[in-house]
């Protein structure tokens, strides 16, 4: 079981629907995660498709709405890999942090789960102050989601959703870089 | 900007961006100067900033759970110590999405077993007490077909079981090895899988998780193993979701609609939908559902997968009933019990070895690539109940479903072109086996074998066109002689040896008429039809295609009322078109617009003819009906259908059919560019993990693109860092051209077939992305890109012919670059002009070029081999190496575009063919695509109608 369980990066309530959802959708990455052996991979859209169709009829749910479905599995993704770079990095290196960058060529990102640790320290900073921008970044990058997913999950237009992940992405690049 | 970055430059940041960002792309320039106002470090930052928004990090330049996902695969899954006094661990097997298999050597029972470990994260998701429960429950099946469980545990906090280790493949290895298996495989690994899946169901256990990994294979009967792992597995998914509510786990593709939708009441029904999926998949070698992962699992709930024929033209119907009814959406509408379907199975696998065994011919092929023949396949057919189509459309089925074939040749080398006699008693071909391509002729049931030509003659074959038969006595055999700067003629040899004559002394090919008063045969250029007495005179030219249109391998109708032929731009936009043997309009009989050839009648409704499949594999035999215009694949497997010829129909007799058939060898092959010339002794075939591998293109970072399958339809395949991965496949189509990178290397484009279409896709470096480009553009070979990355240069059919364009990459329509018959667009490196092919002439076509707005540019006359690549450019820019030669002898050379000179690089061995090439980006040497036939003639005999 991975550790840390509910952590809501963003400072806002769930209420008792979106719990409901969360767990559903930890639990369908969990599966996924198990099912892994055929080649299938993590997708957001996919443990959407699954997670609605479970929730969509429960009473007293009210999933009208797929965009919300997307926002919250976007963060789900992102814990579930958060925490899963957390044990590896524990495990490997003792803790030990290299530094990182987001231009690291993708191989040795990919060998090196440290950067989402660092991403995911930065994201909550930027959290504090422009917290429309983590949220598009843990969409997009995160959730996997295109931009008119990313601009339906939140609730703006696409054409703020690009302008936001443009500057997303040049923040994150010189907080790392820092 | 350097320090740690506090919330509020963070915030000016921010807005400094949205300052920059709302000015006019050609305003910035300006702003950026007002801003900075006279300070040169902050215009410089502010400069780069800019620069900066319009990067894409490499981190995100893909989804986070796409590149972190092997995170989850880490590999700690160790052998448990606390095994080392009971298992001496010998080797790792393999690892799965769950646990890592090992090969260990049983001390106490001194046996070979498998130990299987699960992963730790599987492990503490399962919990041992659930897992030892479930897999204790498994260890009380004992049946011949279930694999038994001798040991299971948790050690130091690993979960693990024992299993006899079989030295067999998996289910999932045949099917990567084999693709589609053959039917009377899958009706006993059916049969063997239902009936460990009753014997469990009668016990209270479903699987759960029935897919080909989990069935192994020892000998010709299969074993369903890992019982109890997918149950606890549900378990603890369910509780791990703290709802409540049903979950479960298994393989998405397999699964069953309700079991997908998590319903509680899964029971063993969903085991029998499992079992639908896993036989379409061995029939069809793919799933009834595309699936990529997880995110189609929904398509189970409503998308009705297509029939099994679509894909597999010979499975019974009864069996295609059988599979389609355990791919029910409900469960009551399915078979209800495994039981049941064993005993269909059963009856099923009866019928079809009492065919099978009415079929066996002796066949005389020793060769190691005695490869099954594929209209045995086809056979399977007759014991199966006729599909409820009705008979009528259905004959050909019975028909091929009792064919005979025999193999009539042996020979080295290729045998092509065979044709048969009118009175199905005599067979001539052409094979290359005394060095050049000589035709042999031989009576059926002889093995003896005469060589009638002896050498005399330069290229008899030319692969494009018939080029040798009987006359309508058998007495003789005509011939096509290729003569050097003459038109093609015709000549008569005696059948029994003897001195040829010349017959006709302008034409390709004659075939004489049922009756044998009349004779057909077609010239050279623009192909015209003549039909003329028998021995040639008062001559009347009946057909002319339009101008760039060939018409070639003539047959008639059994009644002599028509003439068939193949139509088009061969080699492979080709159909089976006929007119009225007196002249009239010609009529389009089939619409494959592929390689399509040598069409013969069986009757005055049966069309038989050679054709290569919608997604480019094949040339395969195909049949008609000439009443309902239904075109039916009969060969199956793996072989090549290259010529097929039909004998007249004789009372009471079955018809014979000669046809060549090929396993061709299709594999890259590489030679240095030196100062001499390289022979054939260091030329050296490339080490890659796939059997065809064709196509080379070299890539950015010392990468190289080429085209290869596992099997079914070719795809796209990158070379890099000595790992080759498959980088992108079609779901319904087949990568046909050869791949273009852009100037960045962020991009591939190349051409996909699919519905008798070609349409040029691109994809990213990482084969995501997919987009079409030019959507309405049917394209034909391999794109290019100008250096700047701005345009693509492709040829796509328009009208009877292609033409070049050149494609925006930014969007927007495609720009016409030259108006008359082009082909294969080379950009030069400097971007000022682009090679192509011109009008072909045969096997050969000159180079011309045409600069990027349509004008004519000026080149040293050069004429090339036309098939495959026929040109690349050196690294230099201002030469080529080019590909000249014909059929089965080309040779690479150098070519300087400014002075025409030519030297030549490579002496090749002649007798296999070399297609698409490319140059190394430092010159050095030359990646080559060659094709190696290995051909034979076979014997069919169809029983009388």
């Amino acid at each position: 079981m991975l550790k840390h369980d509910i952590a809501p990066a963003m400072a806002e309530p769930l209420d008792h629907a979106v719990s409901l959802a969360y767990r559903e959708l930890r639990a369908i990455a969990h599966r996924r995660l198990l099912a892994r052996g055929t080649g299938g991979t993590l997708s957001t859209t996919a443990l959407v498709h699954e997670a609605y169709l479970k929730l969509a009829d429960r009473p007293g749910a009210r999933w009208h709405d797929r965009a919300h479905f997307l926002a919250l599995a976007s963060t789900v993704m992102r814990h579930l890999l958060v925490d899963r770079a957390r044990e590896l990095h524990a495990l490997k290196r003792g803790g030990e942090r290299r530094r990182v960058t987001l231009d690291d060529d993708v191989m040795s990102a990919e060998s090196e789960p440290g950067v989402l640790l660092q991403l995911d320290e930065a994201l909550n900073r930027l959290a504090t102050f422009e917290p429309r921008l983590a949220h598009v970044v843990e969409c997009r990058f995160f959730g996997g989601l295109t931009e008119q997913e990313t601009a339906e999950a939140l609730g703006c237009t696409v054409r703020t959703v690009q302008r936001d992940w443009v500057k997303a992405r040049v923040l994150l690049r010189r907080a790392l870089e820092s | 900007m350097a320090g740690h970055r506090s919330s509020e430059s963070w915030v000016q940041l921010a807005s400094l961006i949205d300052v920059l960002l709302d000015a006019a792309p050609e305003r910035r320039g300006a702003l950026i100067l007002e801003l900075s106002a006279g300070d040169p470090a902050r215009q410089a930052d502010l400069e780069r900033l800019l620069v900066e928004c319009d990067v894409e990090p490499v981190l995100f330049s893909r989804s986070a759970a796409e590149q972190f996902v092997g995170m989850f695969d880490d590999d700690v899954a160790r052998f448990p110590d606390a095994l080392a006094e009971r298992y001496r661990l010998t080797e790792t097997l393999g690892r799965g999405g769950m646990a890592t298999v090992y090969l260990a050597r049983d001390l106490k029972h001194a046996r070979e077993v498998a130990v299987k470990v699960l992963h730790p994260l599987v492990a503490s998701v399962l919990g041992a007490d659930r897992f030892l429960r479930e897999i204790g429950m498994a260890a009380q099946l004992h049946h011949p077909h279930i694999v038994p469980l001798f040991d299971s545990g948790n050690e130091d906090g690993s979960l693990y079981y024992v299993m006899p280790y079989e030295a067999g493949l998996s289910l999932r290895q045949r099917l990567a090895r084999d693709g589609q298996l053959p039917v009377e495989d899958v009706i006993v690994i059916l049969r063997d899988v239902c009936d460990a899946l009753a014997y469990a169901h009668e016990r209270g256990i479903v699987h759960r998780d029935v897919k080909p990994d989990n069935v192994l294979l020892s000998g010709r009967h299969a074993m369903l193993a890992d019982f109890g792992v997918a149950r606890a597995a549900t378990e603890a998914a369910a509780s791990a979701s703290g709802t409540g509510a049903g979950v479960t786990v298994g393989t998405p593709a397999y699964m069953a609609p309700e079991q997908v939708a998590a319903d509680p009441h899964v029971d063993h029904r969903a085991d029998i939908y499992s079992v639908g999926v896993l036989a379409y998949e061995l029939l069809a070698g793919r799933l009834p559902f595309e699936d990529d992962g997880w995110r189609d699992a929904p398509s189970h709930f409503v998308a009705e997968p297509p029939s099994l024929t679509t894909h597999r033209p010979d499975v019974p119907a009864s069996l295609e009933a059988l599979v389609m009814k355990c791919l029910q959406k409900r469960a009551v509408d399915r078979w209800q019990s495994a039981d049941e379907m064993v005993r269909q199975l059963e009856t099923l696998a009866g019928a079809v070895s009492r065919s099978r065994a009415a079929l066996h011919t002796p066949t005389r092929r020793t060769r190691q690539a005695a490869a099954t023949i594929g209209i045995v396949a086809a056979a399977l057919i007759a014991a199966a109940v006729v599909r409820q189509r009705g008979a009528r459309g259905d004959a050909w089925r019975s028909r091929w479903a009792n064919a005979r074939i025999e193999r009539l040749t042996d020979f080295p080398g290729s045998e092509v072109d065979a044709a048969i006699s009118a009175d199905g008693r005599s067979v001539v071909f052409l094979a290359d086996r005394d060095s050049v391509f000589d035709a042999f002729v031989t009576r059926v049931g002889s093995e003896q074998f005469l060589n009638l030509t002896g050498g005399r003659y330069p290229q008899l074959f030319n692969e494009d066109v018939r080029n040798v038969g009987f006359t309508a006595d058998a007495a003789h055999v005509w011939f096509r002689v290729a003569e050097i700067a003459a038109p093609a003629s015709v000549s008569l040899v005696p059948a029994t040896g003897g001195d040829a004559r010349p017959f006709l002394n302008a034409a390709v090919m004659a075939v004489w008429s049922p009756d044998g008063k009349k004779v057909a045969y077609h010239e050279t250029a623009g192909d015209p039809v003549y039909v003329a007495d028998r021995d040639g005179s008062n001559a009347r030219r009946i057909y002319v295609a339009e101008p760039g249109v060939h018409c070639h391998d003539l047959a008639w109708s059994p009644d002599g009322r028509f003439l068939y032929f193949a139509k088009g731009l061969p080699p492979d936009a080709m159909d089976v078109w006929r007119i009225p043997s007196n002249g009239g309009a010609a009529e389009r009989i089939t619409r494959h617009d592929s390689r399509v050839a040598y069409p013969a009648l069986l009757d005055d409704r049966t069309l038989v003819y050679t054709a290569t499949a919608d997604d480019g594999t094949g040339p395969w035999l195909y049949t008609m009906d000439l009443n309902d215009r239904v075109a039916h694949r009969v060969s199956t497997g793996v072989e090549h259908y290259v010529s097929v010829s039909a004998s007249a129909q004789r009372a009471g007799q079955p018809w014979r059919l000669v046809a060549t058939v090929s396993n061709p060898e299709v594999r890259l092959w590489s030679v240095p560019i030196a100062t001499g010339v390289a022979g054939e002794a260091i030329a050296s075939q490339v080490a890659l993990p796939t059997a065809r591998s064709a196509a080379p293109r070299f890539g950015h970072d010392a990468s190289l693109f080429y085209l290869a399958s596992l099997g079914g339809a070719d795809g796209l395949w990158r070379l890099s860092g000595g790992h080759a991965r498959e980088l992108w496949k079609s779901s319904q189509g087949a990568v046909v051209g050869a791949a273009a990178e852009s100037p960045d290397g962020r991009r591939v484009c190349f051409p996909v077939r699919r519905n008798a279409r070609s349409t040029l896709y691109c994809v990213a470096a990482d084969g995501t992305g997919a987009r079409v480009m030019a959507e309405g553009l049917d394209v034909r070979g391999a794109a290019s890109w100008s250096p700047d990355g701005r345009w693509l240069a492709v040829a796509a059919r328009e009208g009877p012919g292609t033409r070049v364009f050149k494609v925006p990459v930014g969007g927007g329509a495609p720009v016409r670059l030259v108006d008359s018959v082009s082909s294969n667009p080379v950009w030069s490196r400097d971007g000022a002009f682009i090679l192509y092919s011109g009008t072909p002439r045969a096997r050969s076509v000159s180079v011309r070029a045409v600069t990027p707005d349509g004008r004519p540019h000026p080149l040293p006359p050069l004429a090339v081999d036309r098939l495959g690549d026929s040109y690349r450019f050196l690294p230099d820019g201002k030469s080529l190496v080019v590909k000249l030669g014909g059929f089965r002898r080309q040779d690479f050379w150098s070519f300087d575009l400014a002075t025409g000179r030519r030297r030549p690089l490579t002496a090749l061995k002649p007798g296999e063919s070399v297609q698409r090439f490319d140059v190394s980006p430092d010159g050095k040497r030359i990646l080559f695509e060659r094709m190696r036939e290995n051909s034979d003639v076979v014997l069919i005999e169809l029983p009388p109608g």
